[in-house]
């Protein structure tokens, strides 16, 4: 009931918002220009619907694959760590610092290292998202009751049984936590990645809207990067509530 | 069981905890280890479960290490709070201990589910339990790996006396059908009395005090006037503590 009335509010606060905006381009040539108006926006999607869910799909994978990948990364060296404690204070520090850098910055180089194909996308998506996933699931280790990992030890816990038992359990809030971060930041990484050069892709589509004067195309390709990014978020949400039952509870 | 602690020092950096602790115990089924908050009863515990090694002197459990103890599933530990896995039920909390050093004997824990009362909860999860449930389903993960010395932290600190009163009735039959040791540290002198024959107290610089003998048969319970019997030994133990 709370959230119907919750989202009753929202909605209402959409179609106002709509109806402002569709007024207000009316009234103004700058507006419109700048930011389009809802019945172009939505006249335009329906006649370039193909190229749109095209370029939609190619950021998609873009964006899932990284995400993928630095989720896998991540993993597999914080078990690293597990097996060798005192490999995490050489990888820590390794990690804080590589966040000095813009990762964003790095697009130009990726481009010319990988090519202007999907690869050099996915590799940037996979870097921007590493080091949330890492960092929550490295945090969410270290608020393990003391007295937990004690247990462990008088049941002679090997370190497989603690990744299985102990580390993946009690760490999943946290680690669901970096994820979510990590499903928005995916799709910022391969955007600004088709910045700087792409055959096809939502990131192209605005660099070339707004070299163009397009306001049509940057308000849709901004509408379908905004549901990309929520989606991959609610993805990531049903898992948890799916796996976490224990604290989602 | 036989425990001997022999000149046993330890210090975390430059703080002495433990100063030359040395006793023995031969044969006994119920040690309490009392002392003021600070005292190293804890870390003692800690050292004989060998979680912690001593900076000096040696601590034998039948003539073995702790640390080897440990692994041959010789000893089992009952910490402050239930300590229980949030993301587990009750059954499965229980089963964890078998889980890890491979035991199929799951009908088992779900035995002793049975026998602290807690059959009708065992899809529940710690989150759903009182502080005397949970308690209830660590004292049934302490004993399914039949542990030959159970270490308690003071796991009753937190309950009130119901709790308490039927807690240490069940830990007492669940000791001796398994004939297990048990040694528990308590800063209560009146815990220490109701649940060991055998007493020593330490003092806050972490020095062994005495050792105190108590003759009447366990259990004993808040209601049979046993802190009435043993009121000088209460008072020793009490100005020990106090004095030192």
């Amino acid at each position: 009931m709370k959230n119907l009335k919750r989202n009753i509010i929202y909605l209402i606060l959409i179609i106002i918002l709509l109806i402002v905006w569709e007024y207000q381009s009316k009234q103004s040539n700058t507006f419109r220009l700048l930011l389009s108006s809802p019945s172009l926006i939505w006249d335009y999607f329906q006649n370039e619907i193909d190229i749109l869910t095209k370029a939609t799909l190619i950021t998609f994978v873009e964006a899932l694959a990284g995400l993928l990948i630095a989720t896998i990364f991540s993993f597999l060296t914080i078990i690293l760590c597990f097996f060798n404690k005192r490999l995490m204070d050489y990888v820590l520090p390794i990690m804080i610092f590589s966040q000095v850098i813009p990762l964003i910055t790095l697009a130009p180089l990726f481009i010319i290292a990988f090519g202007v194909g999907l690869k050099s996308k996915i590799m940037m998506a996979a870097l921007i998202c590493f080091f949330p996933i890492f960092v929550n699931f490295n945090n969410g280790v270290k608020l393990i009751d003391k007295n937990i990992h004690e247990m462990m030890y008088i049941y002679g816990a090997s370190t497989i049984q603690k990744i299985k038992h102990l580390y993946f359990p009690l760490a999943l809030p946290n680690i669901m936590a970096g994820l979510k971060i990590a499903t928005t930041l995916s799709v910022i990484g391969a955007i600004v990645a088709e910045f700087n050069g792409a055959d096809i892709g939502l990131g192209k589509n605005l660099f070339l809207a707004a070299k163009r004067l397009e306001p049509e195309l940057m308000m849709t390709s901004l509408i379908l990067s905004s549901i990309l990014g929520g989606l991959l978020f609610i993805s990531i949400v049903l898992i948890e509530k799916k796996i976490g039952k224990w604290y989602t509870k | 069981m036989d425990i001997i602690v022999e000149k046993l020092y330890f210090s975390y950096s430059e703080e002495s905890i433990l100063n030359n602790v040395s006793f023995s115990f031969s044969d006994v089924s119920t040690i309490a280890i009392v002392g003021a908050s600070g005292s190293g009863k804890s870390t003692l515990l800690r050292l004989l479960s060998g979680n912690l090694s001593p900076t000096a002197g040696d601590i034998s459990i039948d003539g073995v290490s702790p640390k080897k103890n440990t692994s041959l599933g010789n000893i089992s530990f009952m910490f402050q709070d239930a300590t229980l896995m949030p993301n587990l039920t009750v059954e499965e909390n229980v089963k964890l201990p078998l889980k890890l050093k491979r035991n199929k004997n799951f009908d088992f824990a779900l035995e002793l589910i049975e026998k602290v009362g807690l059959l009708p909860y065992k899809d529940y999860l710690p989150s759903e339990l009182s502080g005397g449930m949970k308690t209830r389903v660590s004292l049934a993960r302490t004993f399914v790996t039949k542990p030959k010395l159970i270490l308690l932290d003071e796991p009753f600190s937190a309950l009130d006396v119901k709790w308490k009163t039927a807690l240490y009735k069940e830990l007492e039959i669940l000791r001796k059908e398994f004939n297990a040791t048990l040694l528990i540290v308590t800063h209560d002198i009146q815990e220490a009395l109701l649940l060991s024959n055998n007493i020593i107290a330490l003092n806050s610089k972490g020095k062994l005090l005495e050792h105190i003998k108590i003759n009447s048969k366990l259990p004993r319970v808040f209601n049979d006037n046993a802190i009435f019997n043993h009121q000088n030994d209460y008072k020793k133990i009490r100005n020990l503590i106090l004095e030192n």
